[in-house]
């Protein structure tokens, strides 16, 4: 199968001497959604921004369905639809001109394929975007990225500011879309339950570097949860009522949910774990 | 100095092209205050002042830098308030930092007290600090040291009350419109028209009388208007002045009539001496409406919604 | 041919209230010209007596006639009304550059729509050339209005000049307008698409254009001396006038005994001290040195005659797009490098 997402040791440090990723190799292959989770300062916009050619590596390479954007970034581009972190749409326009403006810089912009995706969520076309809801900008970024017809979507941290109903709209209409389409998606997120009920496989991303990087089905059926401190632990880490439980490979007291191996490797990926390790 | 500091920081850009502009200037008229007793004792030797006015004109480093900076003055003490005042409300409201900031703040009064209050200081000192330098430069330019009205408007206390009303009066379009780009459009229409108004103000009620030679040749009167005088001194119209002159001059042609002989005018207006009164009255005028606009700004930002 | 219609419909609507300002404020001023244009005209017609061989009538011991004293304070309040508009069309290009150029990338990157438009369009370059062809044709139409109007105020204003071979109000009329307005518009888009904030963008720009203007003028003004013919300010000693009014003065100064052109600010640095002159344009350090005939120089100016202007009105409009040309040049290299937040 192909990869339509890679990275090879990229690694990418910013002015201050900061390092948001540090040596990150990872290959997403075709079809389905992807889930890249992480906590804040993670490094997971910095990563969707390399493969976009938002943000040059400082080390390292990035490649879209094989294309490097950093040396054919209009090749690279021509592979993706992209949803920035908050929907950034132009103030003096309307939804309708959002898709004339998309159909004019994207040759080949499937225009009614993404104006009927807004229509069946009820967002009228010659609103302008200031006057949308945060919900319904959100859509119409996602409607903007599905109307590239791209083989892959970026999707950065889109549903951050959105409530529980419109999360839902938004992972429907963009799951139906990826698996009518055979696209291929990566989603980041904080939101796990999102992430559980729409998404194939799961990257787990913590101070620049992947802790985690497997199918969803793969990651719950790999994983348990001991009631006990456990040497070869993940990760330990403090359950709802309190006490310590830790995230272990194979079998252990029960199955581990998927906000529980994601919190476990979470854990594992913090500074004093790091340096424990 | 937390308020300056903040201050700033939220509007680095507008106060980083005010200093610029106001202090650049500044030193541009201190250097030329310093210069210019030079430049003139020079110029009182051989040839008098008609050459030393002919060699600024033509190519003298101090005739031009002289020129440049009565145009700047006359630019900056709009465009800086303009700068300045324009953004205190959009910005806010453009970046949405209004929703935090009001509801924090408890009362959008005393928000915009702290927020157009700092920005008064800081854009008041800087034009503080070009209205002494212009004054010290117009002091230095007049030749017998009395300023009189002499660029009145665009030097000390009057420039401050001018800048001051047009940093209110940014303030207040940046409040009703919300958008950072077209107040700062209407506030370049606005700060032409209050330019020319402010020009066709003076002398407040002042009475005008009519000016001696003494007050013509000295100490730059305020003039309002002209009458003409027949030979014997009595005030005769405009179209009888031109009648005489046509007559004398047809009479004595090819040769030139003697002035004794001819109509004269006379200029009305206010003596130099005189002009802290106009000066007084013209600065509790704008001052007043200059609290006046800050009212309707305040009004405006009680009302307005903060997107 | 639609396609070039959406994308001008979508780019006013992105810049809608600065290109509404600018067309309102371009309109007034050409209406303004127009009707100080037709004004004039109409004064001269109604009262060809008052106003014919105005110079001459000045310069009469006798002045005009007393029925003529109205008519010429109207004439000249409109005369006054003319040069302050054909000021505004010196300016116009500057000011347009800064508020349509300068906005133009800074105000994408500023509220974050330049990641929507970046990502959208395979070539950032192809987005920055169609983005600004709207706003450069929408600003050069306006400001080719300005320039055409102006053009006919100055020639209202001076109807006795053949203004295609005149120097007079060089710069605000006819294409230079536009050149610079071009020209105006690429800087302030290269300033904002540095910075990336629509404020200081604005501010910025409207010193780097003041400044670039500014260098361009210098470089010009060396050009042109190097061209320029020397010139008299008379021909014969007790002559009249012989400067050619129609012609570009590049320099004024005076022309020494050994036949060489100073400026007054260099005969200073060399001590010369310029400080009388006599009734046939001769300077003299002093009334020691006029008494004893020690000349310095006689007044005199470098200029380039008036039958050049077609010609220097292309060059300084060729200088001015190649500045723009080159700021689009930069523009596009900081776009394709930048980020877009």
């Amino acid at each position: 199968m192909t990869d339509m997402l890679e990275t090879h040791d990229l690694a990418k440090r910013y002015r201050r001497g900061v390092w948001a990723l540090a040596g990150i190799d990872l290959a997403i292959p075709q079809g389905g959604i992807t889930a890249l989770v992480g906590p804040n300062a993670a490094g997971k916009s910095t990563l969707i921004k390399t493969w976009v050619g938002f943000e040059r590596p400082t080390r390292g390479s990035v490649r879209v369905a094989g294309i490097d954007p950093w040396r054919d970034r209009s090749a690279a581009l021509g592979k993706l639809g992209y949803v920035p972190q908050s929907p950034s749409l132009y103030d003096g326009l309307s939804v309708e001109d959002h898709l004339d403006l998309a159909r004019q810089l994207r040759p080949g912009f499937d225009r009614e394929y993404a104006r009927d995706r807004l229509a069946q969520l009820d967002i009228p076309a010659d609103r302008g975007a200031r006057e949308l809801s945060g919900g319904q900008q959100a859509q119409v970024a996602l409607a903007l990225a599905l109307g590239t017809r791209a083989p892959v979507l970026l999707l950065d941290e889109p549903l951050a500011s959105l409530d529980p109903l419109a999360r839902r709209e938004f992972l429907h209409v963009l799951t139906d879309a990826v698996r009518s389409d055979g696209a291929t998606a990566l989603l980041s997120s904080h939101i796990v339950t999102d992430v559980e009920q729409s998404c194939d496989r799961l990257i787990v991303l913590g101070v620049g570097k992947v802790l985690l990087h497997d199918t969803v089905t793969g990651a719950l059926g790999a994983h348990a949860i001991s009631l006990t401190q456990r040497a070869d632990a993940v990760a330990s880490f403090a359950a709802p009522d309190g006490s310590r439980i830790s995230l272990v490979r194979g079998t252990a007291d029960r199955p581990a949910t998927l906000d529980e191996v994601v919190l476990g490797y979470l854990a594992s990926g913090r500074p004093s774990s790091v340096a424990a390790a | 100095m937390t308020w300056a500091r903040l201050t700033f920081r939220l509007q680095r850009s507008s106060i980083g092209f005010a200093a610029l502009v106001c202090l650049g200037l500044a030193a541009l008229a201190a250097w030329l205050t310093l210069s210019l007793p030079t430049m003139l004792a020079d110029c009182e030797g051989p040839g008098g002042p008609d050459q030393c006015g002919t060699i600024y004109l033509f190519g003298s480093p101090l005739g031009d830098a002289t020129l440049l900076f009565n145009l700047g003055v006359g630019v900056a003490m709009y465009a800086v308030p303009l700068v300045l005042g324009a953004p205190v409300l959009t910005q806010e409201i453009e970046r949405r930092t209004a929703m935090i900031a009001w509801p924090l703040a408890g009362s959008r009064l005393r928000w915009l007290a702290w927020r157009a209050g700092s920005v008064m200081v800081i854009g008041l000192v800087l034009i503080g600090v070009l209205a002494i330098a212009a004054e010290g430069l117009a002091g230095a330019e007049a030749l017998d040291g009395d300023l009189g009205f002499a660029q009145h408007g665009a030097r000390g206390i009057s420039l401050v009350t001018r800048a001051a009303l047009m940093l209110v009066v940014a303030i207040t379009v940046g409040a009703v419109i919300g958008r950072v780009l077209p107040s700062l459009l209407i506030g370049v229409a606005l700060a032409a028209g209050l330019s020319t108004a402010v020009a066709s103000l003076p002398p407040y009620g002042v009475e005008s009388t009519e000016l001696t030679t003494a007050e013509m040749n000295g100490g730059s009167p305020f003039t309002t208007g002209a009458a003409y005088r027949a030979p014997d001194g009595r005030p005769i119209s405009e179209d009888e002045a031109n009648a005489i002159s046509q007559a004398v001059y047809q009479e004595y042609s090819p040769e030139l009539p003697p002035d004794s002989i001819l109509p004269y005018s006379v200029s009305y207006g206010v003596a130099g001496s005189r002009y802290f009164e106009v000066l007084a009255r013209e600065s509790a005028l704008l001052v007043g409406v200059t609290v006046l606009v800050g009212g309707v700004a305040a009004a405006v930002v009680q009302r307005r919604r903060p997107e | 041919m639609t396609g070039a219609l959406t994308w001008a419909r979508l780019s006013f609507r992105q810049q809608r209230w600065e290109l509404i300002l600018v067309a309102l404020g371009v309109a007034g001023t050409a209406v303004a010209m127009l009707y100080f244009a037709f004004t004039l005209d109409g004064m001269r017609a109604a009262s060809p007596d008052c106003l014919r061989d105005l110079e001459a009538n000045v310069f009469t011991d006798s002045g005009p006639p007393a029925a003529c004293q109205a008519v010429l304070t109207a004439y000249y309040d409109a005369y006054n009304w003319g040069t302050n508009l054909a000021n505004v069309a010196w300016l116009a290009p500057f000011g347009i550059g800064v508020i349509l150029g300068a906005p133009l990338v800074a105000r994408e990157i500023d509220g974050g729509t330049a990641q929507l438009a970046w990502s959208l369009s395979p070539s950032r370059v192809g987005w920055l050339v169609r983005r600004i062809a709207f706003v450069s044709l929408f600003g050069a139409a306006l400001l080719a209005v300005l320039a055409v109007t102006s053009a006919l105020l100055t020639a209202a204003m001076f109807p006795e000049l053949k203004l295609s071979e005149d120097f007079i109000y060089f710069g605000r009329r006819d294409l230079p307008v536009v050149a610079r307005g071009a020209g105006a518009i690429m800087l302030g888009v290269l300033v904002g698409a540095v910075i990336g904030r629509v404020l200081p963008a604005v501010l910025a720009s409207a010193l780097v254009i003041g400044l670039a203007f500014l260098g361009l003028s210098l470089g010009e003004d060396r050009w042109n001396a190097s061209e320029a013919t020397l010139q008299r300010f008379q021909e014969t000693p007790g002559g009249s006038m012989s400067f050619d009014m129609t012609a570009l003065a590049v320099a004024y100064g005076m022309e020494t005994a050994d036949g060489e052109f100073i400026t007054y600010s260099e005969a200073n640095e060399r001590g010369m001290n310029p400080h009388i002159a006599d009734e046939n344009g001769g300077w003299y350090a002093s009334e020691e040195d006029l008494q004893a005939g020690r000349l310095l120089g006689y007044d005199a100016r470098l200029s380039i005659p008036g039958q050049r202007y077609p010609e220097l009105v292309l060059r300084h409009s060729a200088l001015a797009a190649a500045l723009g040309m080159l700021a689009l040049g930069l523009t596009a290299i900081v776009v394709v490098r930048r980020r877009p937040v």
